[in-house]
């Protein structure tokens, strides 16, 4: 008996111990969750009372041609009213601005580059998922999680089939108010790991800010 | 010959020709026959191939596009399935050859699978010539690219392409493409989601092109809104601009014409004692008309409408013979009309002939137009002629009796010989005004201005992204290697004085192709050195495979490089704007440039390129052909006036001649003076006047020689003309208002001069 109930709290510390660390929600139907259920709506209230925020992201790409992940950095920010901005700053500088006019891509001297627009979708989702909008992430997504005290986690399963061979699932951790880890995944051999700092400061963007990393 | 015998005779006559002039007018298909088209005023041989290229590009692809904005009832952009759902609605009326929303990749993907497809034979080539080096050079650089571009936020888009194109031609394709894409489509986002880009099936300057698009366009907005209710659709094209200038030009005729009959009838009851009887000289004006419908329809293959407005000054000229013929008094109460007739021969004749030469040397003109002009004019006259000589011959009483109104005539001498000064010194004074005169040769002044319109294209095209300062050059040649090797060296010229976009990234030059064809069967290893080199840059090589597959099929099969094909079937592929950018044809091709910003000049003329801007180039066109019928006028003149001189010798002839050169000199000048620019439309008017008051010269030195003042027809006809282009000159079309204010003017300054009997002397002598 009391081996059984120390193999029950084991399961559980390990359990939540993946939760924390990023585990992916299995897609079932007990782990489906509606946009208006009353935990993720608590949550989703906070983050929506979020100031705008700033945060340093690694990406790692894998890609099934490649032996080695193609890495990234950069910082984003997140607006409450000009939407989210991608500053990649290595190895290139370019910023991607998505907001609800679309995707605008500009490099290192300002120019705007044409974007891509299936990379759109992606973009779109990324920007909901940072703003934890299950309302606007339920028109385009099966929206799977899970909770475990702060810390939660989401997987997001397209609903069409363009979507899906362009994104595949998304799966995102994170605790309270703050985005851990998002992961775009289309294989085991192509997906997009992507890692937010843990010090993710509420900021006032300045004008000239505003200007450079917003439309 | 008795008066029936005679008048049964002349009624056959004119019967059999009215008769078979309607029969040949009734069985004419107008529609085919008669040309609204504003380019069928250029010669379709074109001396100048640049402004020929330009004349197809308006007629062929850009005169045909319709661009449209879908607004939500909230006024914003309406959503991209609306958009979707109109153009397939459009598409689906027949009445357009391609409808696509903007906002839909699908059109661009479409571009994009094609050039993947023909990667190594179109893209190959320009890639290849920026990476000198052997085989391994060019492996290891390729490689490095590989491992760089993904590094890039926005490789993911490729990242399914790259193991069947790590040599990223097509990003690579794309990137050079990226000016060309970002000025023939707006920048994306929510705004660009309601815009549709479509072509016309057919003219846009046809009946067809104008009211059954519109209805298409109306039950596709119907179609729309039962999905999105209250979607708003605005639109623009030629042919609202053309269906709108239509409608103008219907009621101006309209009231044009009325006016015109309202002041002919004016002057008539105030000279005439029996107006009704002036209907005698309606057979005389509907003969001409006929004769010259008939000739010209017969002797062109296609008219265009302005000749018959234009020619409506034929009634003007036509109705002079008439007059005077009517108007003459008998010699004597004996004098029957053949007399009569022989009598004043010699004034019909010298008039209406050297008339028909002067319209006639327009014959030479390279203007169709202004061909078909002359032939109108000219055949017109002469049915004028024969037809007031026979038909008052079957009138009983061929005499129409004038008021009698106290003219200058009845002036004293001293103040006639005042009035003569001050005329020949505000002549002298006005001649200062020919050095002021300036030239303005604007196409447009052809239509009635829509500023509503206008305003309304404005708007729309600048939701398109196309700015008023983005200008469009066409580079061409014969083949497209010539057209590929102009815009090269467009390209050159430009330099980076202006953000250009065009297809040129992906069609290689000649020599391009010949780098690439030798460096294909020279590094026979590539591949394996490409696959080591993505080896050392920690790649998977054998991924790749589906490239090495694709290079190795294309490197078997090199000898039979040929891009003309793969140019075509990419051409095919071209959809929406982008159809626009490139142009094979037999014996011509083109590539089309977009820039912002561009330079002041023009191309020179080794680039091969000229600005297409087609307002610019049909308005130079024009300029061109005014120069042309500037030289065939004063030729003509100068025929005129060799008639003049060889009928009444050269002192006599240069008094009479004086009267329309005169006029025409002092007239201009005047304009000069007022700052008036002048046109095509001017000159043609000039012309005209130059005719008209050369008749009334000739009636009025006729009647000099007899010492008796200017003959009351004269007056009549100078003022019954004046008025009629006096309505003319209140046109809301700026070439008619040109031509109304050139030829009321001249006639009534010829009138002043004859009426202040300045031929008088010509009887003194004798």
């Amino acid at each position: 008996m009391r081996r059984g109930k120390l193999r029950l709290l084991l399961l559980l510390a390990l359990a939540a111990l993946r939760v924390q660390a990023g585990e992916q929600v299995e897609i079932a139907a007990a782990n489906r969750i509606a946009p208006d259920a009353p935990e993720w709506r608590e949550l989703a209230r906070r983050f929506a009372q979020q100031p705008d925020a700033m945060a340093k992201f690694d990406e790692a790409r894998w890609f099934p041609f490649r032996k080695k992940p193609v890495t990234l950095e950069g910082n984003v920010r997140v607006s409450r009213t000009r939407g989210l901005s991608l500053e990649y700053t290595k190895p290139d500088a370019r910023i991607v601005i998505l907001d609800e006019a679309g995707v605008l891509v500009r490099d290192a001297t300002g120019q705007q580059l044409p974007p891509d627009p299936r990379a759109a979708a992606g973009n779109r989702a990324l920007l909901n998922v940072l703003r934890l909008d299950f309302a606007a992430l339920e028109k385009e997504f099966e929206v799977y999680g899970r909770r475990t005290g702060d810390a939660w986690s989401l997987t997001l399963v397209p609903r069409t089939e363009d979507m899906r061979r362009a994104i595949g699932n998304i799966h995102v951790s994170g605790g309270g108010v703050a985005v851990k880890t998002i992961e775009l995944r289309r294989s085991a051999k192509q997906h997009i790991d992507i890692t937010m700092a843990a010090h993710q400061a509420p900021i006032a963007f300045t004008a000239e800010e505003m200007k450079r990393y917003f439309r | 010959m008795t008066f029936h015998q005679r008048r049964l005779f002349g009624w056959i006559i004119l019967a059999a020709f009215a008769v078979l002039g309607g029969a040949w007018l009734l069985q004419l298909d107008y529609a085919r026959k008669v040309s609204t088209d504003v380019l069928d005023l250029i010669p379709a041989d074109e001396r100048v191939p640049e402004l020929a290229i330009v004349r197809q590009l308006a007629s062929e692809a850009e005169a045909r596009t319709m661009l449209f904005v879908l607004s939500a009832a909230n006024g914003e952009s309406a959503p991209l399935a609306a958009a979707e759902r109109f153009a397939a609605e459009l598409t689906r009326s027949g009445k357009f050859t391609q409808a696509i929303a903007l906002a839909d990749p699908a059109w661009r993907d479409a571009v994009g699978r094609e050039l993947f497809e023909l990667r190594f034979t179109l893209l190959f080539p320009a890639w290849l010539q920026e990476r000198k080096g052997d085989g391994r050079e060019v492996a290891r650089r390729a490689a490095r690219e590989l491992r760089a571009f993904l590094e890039r936020p926005d490789a993911l888009a490729y990242q399914d392409l790259i193991p069947a194109d790590p040599l990223l031609l097509l990003p690579d394709a794309l990137g050079r493409l990226k000016n060309g894409l970002a000025l023939v489509q707006p920048e994306g986002g929510a705004g660009a989601t309601g815009l549709v880009w479509a072509q016309l099936g057919v003219s846009p300057l046809s009946e067809a092109g104008q009211g059954p698009a519109f209805a298409a366009i109306e039950r596709a907005a119907e179609t729309v809104r039962v999905e999105h209710a209250g979607v708003r659709v605005a639109y623009t094209g030629v042919n609202r601009f053309a269906a709108a200038s239509r409608a103008r030009i219907e009621r101006e005729v309209s009231w044009l014409n009325t006016a015109s009959l309202v002041a002919v009838l004016g002057v008539a009851w105030l000279f005439i004692r029996s107006v009704h009887r002036a209907l005698h000289l309606v057979p005389v004006i509907a003969s001409a008309v006929l004769g010259a419908w008939v000739v010209t329809t017969m002797a062109f293959e296609r008219v265009h409408v302005i000749v018959f407005v234009l020619g409506a000054l034929l009634a003007g000229v036509a109705i002079d013979y008439g007059f005077y013929l009517f108007m003459q008094p008998p010699a004597g109460p004996d004098e029957d009309y053949v007399h009569k007739v022989r009598r004043l021969a010699k004034p019909l004749l010298a008039s209406c002939g050297t008339t028909v030469v002067g319209f006639a040397l327009l014959l030479f003109s390279e203007l169709p137009m202004i061909r078909q002009l002359g032939v109108f004019v000219g055949a017109g006259l002469i049915c004028a002629l024969f037809a007031a000589v026979i038909y008052f011959a079957t009138v009983r009483e061929p005499f129409l009796a004038a008021r009698a109104l106290r003219g200058p005539g009845t002036l004293g001498g001293a103040a006639r010989r005042r009035l003569r000064l001050a005329l020949v010194a505000g002549w002298l004074f006005a001649l200062g005004g020919l050095v002021r005169i300036t030239w303005r040769d604007d196409i447009r002044e052809l239509e009635i201005p829509a500023a509503d319109v206008r305003a309304e294209d404005t708007r729309i095209r600048a939701a398109f992204g196309q700015e008023p300062d983005r200008a469009v050059y066409l580079s061409h040649g014969k083949t497209v290697d010539e057209a590929r090797l102009a815009l090269e060296a467009f390209e050159r010229w430009v330099g980076d004085r202006a953000t250009v976009g065009n297809l040129g990234g992906v069609v290689p030059t000649a020599s391009e192709r010949e780098h690439a064809l030798r460096f294909v069967k020279q590094q026979r290893g590539f591949p394996g050195e490409l696959r080591a080199a993505l080896e050392a840059e920690e790649f998977s090589a054998e991924e790749f495979a589906p490239f090495f597959a694709a290079y190795d099929a294309f490197a078997g099969n090199v000898d039979a490089w040929d891009t003309g094909p793969a140019v075509e079937r990419l051409r095919g592929a071209l959809r929406g704007p982008l159809g626009l950018l490139l142009h094979l044809g037999a014996g011509n091709a083109w590539f089309v440039s977009l820039a912002s910003g561009a330079p002041a000049d023009s191309p020179p003329p080794e680039t091969q390129t000229v600005a297409a801007s087609q307002l610019q180039s049909l308005n130079r066109l024009f300029a061109n052909y005014r120069a042309s019928a500037l030289k065939l006028s004063l030729a003509g003149l100068a025929l005129v006036g060799l008639g003049v001189f060889l009928t009444y010798g050269w002192r006599d002839g240069l008094r009479i001649f004086a009267i329309p050169c005169g006029t025409c000199l002092g007239i201009f000048g005047v304009f000069g003076w007022l700052g008036q620019p002048l046109n095509l439309f001017h000159l043609i008017g000039a012309f005209l006047g130059v005719c008209l008051t050369h008749n009334y010269s000739i009636f009025s030195a006729t009647s000099a020689y007899r010492r008796e003042p200017p003959p009351v027809s004269v007056r009549l006809s100078a003022l019954t003309t004046g008025a009629s282009f006096s309505v003319l000159a209140m046109s809301g079309i700026p070439v008619v208002r040109a031509l109304g204010v050139t030829v009321a003017a001249m006639v009534l300054a010829a009138l002043i001069v004859i009426e202040l009997e300045q031929l008088a002397p010509l009887g003194r002598k004798r």
